[in-house]
C-alpha cells in the first residue's frame, strides 16, 4: 500500500458524515421522526434484527421493535448532549421468525430522523463491573495529579486497563493544531511519546467530528463496511439524492484515509475519545490494538467516562497552569519592583534574573537593549539581528512569533537559536526592549524514547501517513520554527512587560532628575565660586585701594623731602650732616612704607588670573543670574542681547562674571524707586574688542560723580564701601581691557571691553 | 642747571593733587619747568606743540586713561617722551605702555633718583641723543645663549602675556615659566621687561 492512493487534501473536502455505510459490528436503521416509517437500513440488519433491509424499509418502526418499545422511543433522550454520553437502550422484541431478539440500541435524533444503532448485547451485567472499578477508587487516582502530564499518564494507564488496548496515547493539540503525544501507556517495546504530528494529519472535517462525536470505536479496520440503503434501494451516501447524515452515529464506517493511516502503523483496531474543553478539541485519547478488538459497551462507556473526567481535569489543570504562570510572572514582576525600589538598576535586575526569566518563558536565549547597551544571555545568534522588524507585530507592547525568519531575514545558524522570539517593548521611544529567544522546536523536544525506533511497516521507504512519516513531515514543517508562544505565554509576557516598562520609565525619570540635580549643583558651585571670588577680591581690592591711596601721599612725601633737599642745595645752603642723614632716613622710610603696603596688597589680592578662552555670553548670563537672585524688584525686566557668534576672549570667567555681577547689582539698586525697571545687557564684537554694555533705567550717574566713580571709596550707592567699580576696573585692566561709563540722560550706561586675542596655536614662529 | 638750549618742560599728568604738587616741586628743584595737568583732557587742552617737553604720566586717570592718551597721541602723530609713573604696575600694563611709546615705566612711590634718571634720558631723546643703546652685536650674543624654549617664552613675554597664559600655551606649569623668565633676565642682563623691550622689542 502506498500513500498515493489516499490524498489528504481531498479528504479535507470529503463529507465523511455522508459515507453511507456502517461498520459490521452493528446494524443501523433510520426512521422518519414524524411518521415512524423506516427510511434507511444498513444491509446487515438481518444478522442483528432478524429482518433484511427490504423487509424493513417503508414499514413503521413498531413492526420491527413492537408497539411498546416504539411508544417508549420518543421519551428516550435523543438529542446530542455535551459532554456526550452513550445512552444505551436495552430492548428485546420478537423477531420475524418469532425468535426473541435481545439488543443494545443507541438511538439519536438528527435532521428529522431518529437513527437507531443496534449492537450485540453484553453477556454479563455491566453494572457490577463498573461498580467494582469505581470502588477501587480509580477515578480518585485521576484527581490526584497536579501536573498535566501526570494526569495524562494516569489517564492513559487507566484507559488501557479498562479497554485492554495495546497502546493508549494522549495527544495534545497546540494552537496551530499540530499534535503532540504527551502520554502513553503500552505493552509494546516502541514508544510514540514526544512525537509531534502536523496539523494536516487530522483533516478539519475529522476534527469537527471529533468534537461532535466524542467516542469513535473501530473494532476491525480491515472489515468490510455495510452500506446503508434508502427506500429507493440506493446507497445513502454523498452521491445519492438523499444521503443520511451520520454525524452522531457510533457505527459510521471508517473513511479510507483513516484506514490507510491506521494500516500504515499496523494497527488492527482503534478507539478514540476526544478531549474537549470549552467546546474546543483540546486533544485526543487514541487507543491502538495490533489485532481486532471489540470491547463491550459497558467498558466503552467507562472509557468514555474516564475520557470525560480527564477532559474536565485537564481543563482545570490547564487553567491552574495558566494561573500559575501568570502568578509566577506577577511574582517575578513584584520581585523586580521591590529590588528596583531598593536601588538596584533595572539592567542588573534583568541580568541577575535572566535564567529564571528564560525558564519562565521557555526561552533559551535573552537579549536586553537598555540605555544604548546590548546584553546577551544564553543561546543567542553570534551575528546580531535587527529586532525592530518584530515591532510590526506588537500588541500591548508584546510581539511574539514562532517563526522569526518570516519577519527577519537570517542565516541558518541564526535560525537555529533564534527560531522564535518574543519582544517586550520597554520604552516609549522604542529604544529599550527585551527579547526572549526560542531555539528550533525539535531541539527543545524532551524525548521519552528514541524517534528512530518508531515502528513503520512499509515496503518502499517510509509511508507518509505513519508516525515516522508524520513526524518527519512535521520536522520539515517546523524547520526554523520554535515551540509556539501560546496564550499562556503571552499573558505572562504582558504581565512582565507591564512591570518592566514601568520600572524603566521610573528609572529613566530618576536618571534625568539626577542629571538635572548635578547640573543644578554645578550651578550652585559656580555661584559660590563667584560669590567667594567677589568676597576675596573685594578684600583684595580694598587692600589694593588702600595701598593706592597710601602710596599717593607716600610718594608725595618722598617727592617733597627730595625737593626740599634739592632746594637747599640750589640755594647754596650747606645742609648739616645730621640733617642730611635725617632727610635720607625720611625718604627711605617712605620707600619702606611703600614696600610694606605693596607687600600687604600682594599678599591679599594677587590671585593670578585663572584665564582661558571663554564664551562671554555664558559668563554674562551667570553674572546676571546671580544678580537677579538677590534682586527684590518685582517689575524688573531683563533684556539680554547676546551675540552667539561672539569670538572667544582670554579671560577669567569668575572675575569677569564678578564685573557683570557688580554692574548689574549697581543697576538694580539704582532702579529701586524707578517707575520703569529695565536692565539691558548687550554684548557685541567691535574692532578688536568684545564690548559689553549694561544699561539701566535708574537715576543715572550725577555728572559731578561721573569722573570719580571708578576710584575707590567714592560710593555712589550708599550701601557698600565704594570699591565695587574700582574692583571692576582692576579686573578689566588686568585683562588688558577698559571700563568706562557713558554719558546718558536716562539711567546709567556702563561699558567694558576685552581684547580679542587669536588663539596662538596656529601662529607659531 | 640745564643749559638753555637743552631746556625743556615737563607735563605732569596726574590727578592726585598732592602727588602732582610734590612731583612738580621735586622736578622744579632740579631745574625743570613743569606744567601740571589733572587729566588727560586737560593736558590735550594746554598742550603746546612748539614747546620742547616730555611727560610724566599716571596711567590711572579719570575720564580718558593714560593708555588711551598714549594711543591718542600716537594717532595724532605727537611724539613726546613719556615716563609712566603708576601705582599699579604689572607686566601687561607696563608692556602696553612701553609699546605705546613710553620711555620709562616706574612704580609709585618712585625713587627720586630713578625718576630723575628717567627724565634725563627722556630729555636726551628729545634732543636726539638716543640713550646709550646696547650694541646689536652684544644683544645678538646674549640672544644666542637662550635655549629654544627660552626664545619662545621671550616672544610671549614681549607680546605682553601673563605667566598663566604662557604656561597654558606651552603646556607647562607657571612655576616653569617663572624659571624661564629668570634665566632670560640673567642671560640678557635685563632688570625687567622694559629692558627686554628696549633690547629686542
Amino acid at each position: 500500500m502506498t500513500t498515493g492512493q489516499v490524498d489528504l487534501e481531498t479528504c479535507d473536502r470529503e463529507p465523511i458524515h455522508l459515507i453511507g455505510a456502517v461498520q459490521p459490528h452493528g446494524a443501523l436503521i433510520a426512521v422518519n421522526e414524524e411518521s415512524q416509517i423506516i427510511e434507511y437500513a444498513s444491509i446487515n440488519t438481518g444478522s442483528f434484527l432478524g429482518s433484511a433491509p427490504e423487509e424493513l424499509l417503508g414499514k413503521a418502526l413498531w413492526h420491527l421493535i413492537g408497539k411498546d418499545n416504539a411508544m417508549q422511543l420518543p421519551n428516550a433522550p435523543l438529542d446530542p448532549s455535551t459532554p456526550e454520553l452513550l445512552r444505551p437502550w436495552f430492548i428485546r422484541f420478537a423477531g420475524q421468525n418469532g425468535k426473541l431478539i435481545n439488543t443494545e440500541c443507541l438511538p439519536h435524533r438528527n435532521n428529522g430522523h431518529i437513527i437507531l444503532e443496534f449492537l450485540l448485547p453484553e453477556p454479563t451485567p455491566a453494572s457490577i463491573w463498573e461498580d467494582e472499578l469505581l470502588r477501587q477508587g480509580i477515578i480518585s487516582e485521576l484527581v490526584k495529579p497536579g501536573a498535566l502530564t501526570e494526569l495524562a499518564d494516569a489517564s492513559a494507564k487507566m484507559i488501557r486497563e479498562v479497554t485492554g488496548f495495546d497502546r493508549v496515547m494522549i495527544y495534545k493539540f497546540a494552537e496551530d493544531k499540530h499534535g503532540e503525544v504527551i502520554a502513553e501507556a503500552t505493552n509494546r517495546p516502541d514508544s510514540f511519546l514526544g512525537l509531534h504530528y502536523p496539523a494536516s494529519d487530522i483533516p478539519d472535517p475529522a476534527r469537527r467530528h471529533f468534537a461532535l462525536n466524542v467516542m469513535r470505536s473501530i473494532p476491525d479496520i480491515n472489515c468490510k463496511s455495510m452500506p446503508i440503503v434508502s427506500r429507493s434501494g440506493a446507497v445513502a451516501d454523498a452521491e445519492s439524492d438523499n444521503p443520511l447524515d451520520l454525524t452522531y452515529s457510533k457505527l459510521r464506517a471508517v473513511a479510507p484515509v483513516h484506514v490507510e493511516y491506521l494500516r500504515n502503523m499496523g494497527v488492527g483496531a482503534s478507539l478514540s475519545i476526544s478531549l474537549v474543553t470549552n467546546n474546543e478539541l483540546w486533544g485526543l485519547v487514541a487507543c491502538h490494538h495490533y489485532d481486532r478488538r471489540l470491547i463491550s459497551s459497558s467498558r466503552l462507556r467507562f472509557a468514555e467516562l474516564l475520557g470525560g473526567t480527564t477532559s474536565a481535569l485537564l481543563q482545570s489543570i490547564e487553567n491552574t497552569n495558566q494561573l500559575r504562570k501568570s502568578i509566577k510572572a506577577e511574582k517575578t514582576a513584584f520581585r523586580f519592583e521591590q529590588q528596583a525600589r531598593s536601588g538596584t538598576p533595572l539592567r542588573d535586575l534583568i541580568v541577575n534574573q535572566a535564567s529564571n526569566l528564560m525558564q519562565l518563558m521557555d526561552a533559551q536565549g535573552l537579549l536586553l537593549s537598555l540605555g544604548g547597551d546590548l546584553i546577551e544571555v544564553g543561546s543567542v545568534p553570534e551575528k546580531k539581528l535587527d529586532f525592530s522588524y518584530l515591532r510590526a507585530l506588537l500588541s500591548d507592547g508584546v510581539a511574539t512569533t514562532s517563526h522569526l525568519s518570516d519577519v527577519i531575514e537570517m542565516s541558518d545558524a541564526q535560525m537555529q537559536v533564534a527560531a522564535g522570539a518574543a519582544l517586550l517593548d520597554l520604552s516609549e521611544d522604542s529604544k529599550d526592549y527585551l527579547v526572549f529567544l526560542r531555539s528550533n522546536f525539535d531541539q527543545t523536544i524532551r524525548w521519552a524514547g528514541k524517534p528512530e525506533k518508531i515502528e513503520s511497516r512499509t515496503e518502499d521507504g517510509i509511508a507518509r501517513l505513519s508516525p515516522r512519516g508524520s513526524f518527519a513531515l512535521w520536522r520539515e514543517e517546523r524547520r526554523g520554527k520554535s515551540r509556539p508562544f501560546d496564550a499562556i505565554d503571552r499573558d505572562a509576557l504582558r504581565i512582565l512587560r507591564r512591570a518592566l516598562f514601568a520600572l524603566n520609565s521610573l528609572e529613566r525619570e530618576r536618571v534625568a532628575l539626577e542629571a538635572q540635580k548635578i547640573s543644578e549643583a554645578e550651578e550652585v558651585r559656580l555661584r559660590h565660586a563667584l560669590l567667594d571670588a567677589a568676597r576675596a577680591s573685594s578684600l583684595g581690592e580694598l587692600a589694593s585701594a588702600i595701598a593706592h591711596e597710601l602710596n599717593q601721599p607716600l610718594s608725595a612725601i618722598a617727592n617733597y623731602v627730595n625737593a626740599c633737599r634739592q632746594e637747599f642745595r640750589n640755594a647754596g645752603v650747606a645742609i648739616p650732616a645730621r640733617a642730611e642723614q635725617l632727610i635720607n632716613e625720611a625718604v627711605s622710610e617712605t620707600t619702606r612704607a611703600g614696600d610694606l603696603v605693596r607687600r600687604v596688597r600682594d599678599f591679599i589680592s594677587r590671585g593670578d588670573l585663572n584665564a582661558d578662552y571663554i564664551d562671554l555670553n555664558k559668563t554674562i548670563r551667570q553674572g546676571i543670574d546671580l544678580a537677579l537672585v538677590a534682586s527684590q524688584l518685582p517689575r524688573l525686566q531683563v533684556n539680554l542681547i547676546l551675540d552667539h557668534n561672539l569670538p572667544k576672549v582670554w579671560a577669567d570667567p569668575v572675575q569677569i562674571g564678578q564685573v557683570v555681577l557688580n554692574l548689574a547689582r549697581n543697576s538694580i539698586s539704582a532702579m529701586q524707586d524707578s517707575e520703569k525697571q529695565v536692565l539691558t545687557v548687550e554684548a557685541a564684537k567691535t574692532d578688536g574688542f568684545v564690548q559689553v554694555i549694561v544699561r539701566d533705567t535708574g537715576g543715572g550717574i550725577p555728572a559731578k560723580q561721573q569722573k570719580h566713580i571708578f576710584e575707590p571709596f567714592h560710593a555712589s550707592t550708599t550701601k557698600g564701601m565704594g570699591i565695587g567699580l574700582s574692583l571692576c576696573r582692576s579686573i578689566i585692566e588686568a585683562h588688558a581691557g577698559r571700563i568706562w561709563s557713558e554719558p546718558s540722560t536716562k539711567g546709567a550706561i556702563m561699558a567694558f571691553q576685552l581684547p580679542i586675542r587669536v588663539e596662538q596655536d596656529e601662529k607659531t614662529g | 642747571m640745564k643749559k638753555p638750549d637743552e631746556f625743556f618742560s615737563i607735563y605732569v599728568v596726574e590727578d592726585d593733587d598732592s602727588v602732582s604738587r610734590s612731583l612738580c616741586a621735586l622736578l622744579n628743584a632740579h631745574g625743570y619747568e613743569t606744567i601740571a595737568c589733572n587729566s588727560a583732557e586737560q593736558f590735550l587742552s594746554v598742550y603746546d606743540p612748539c614747546r620742547k617737553a616730555c611727560m610724566v604720566l599716571d596711567l590711572r586717570l579719570p575720564g580718558m586713561s593714560g593708555m588711551q592718551l598714549q594711543t591718542h597721541l600716537k594717532d595724532i602723530h605727537v611724539s613726546l617722551p613719556i615716563v609712566v609713573v603708576t601705582a599699579h604696575g604689572d607686566v601687561p600694563v607696563a608692556v602696553q605702555s612701553l609699546r605705546a611709546g613710553a620711555v620709562h615705566f616706574l612704580e609709585k612711590p618712585a625713587q627720586a633718583d630713578q625718576l630723575l634718571e628717567a627724565i634725563s634720558s627722556a630729555g636726551d631723546m628729545l634732543f636726539n641723543r638716543t640713550p646709550p643703546n646696547i650694541p646689536k652685536k652684544i644683544v645678538a650674543d646674549r640672544l644666542s645663549k637662550l635655549t629654544d624654549r627660552e626664545h619662545e617664552v621671550l616672544r610671549h613675554l614681549l607680546e605682553g602675556k601673563l605667566n598663566k597664559e604662557i604656561a597654558n600655551e606651552l603646556g607647562v606649569s607657571q612655576r616653569t615659566v617663572e624659571v624661564h623668565r629668570s634665566r632670560i633676565r640673567e642671560k640678557m642682563h635685563a632688570r625687567g621687561i622694559a629692558d627686554l623691550i628696549r633690547m629686542v622689542g
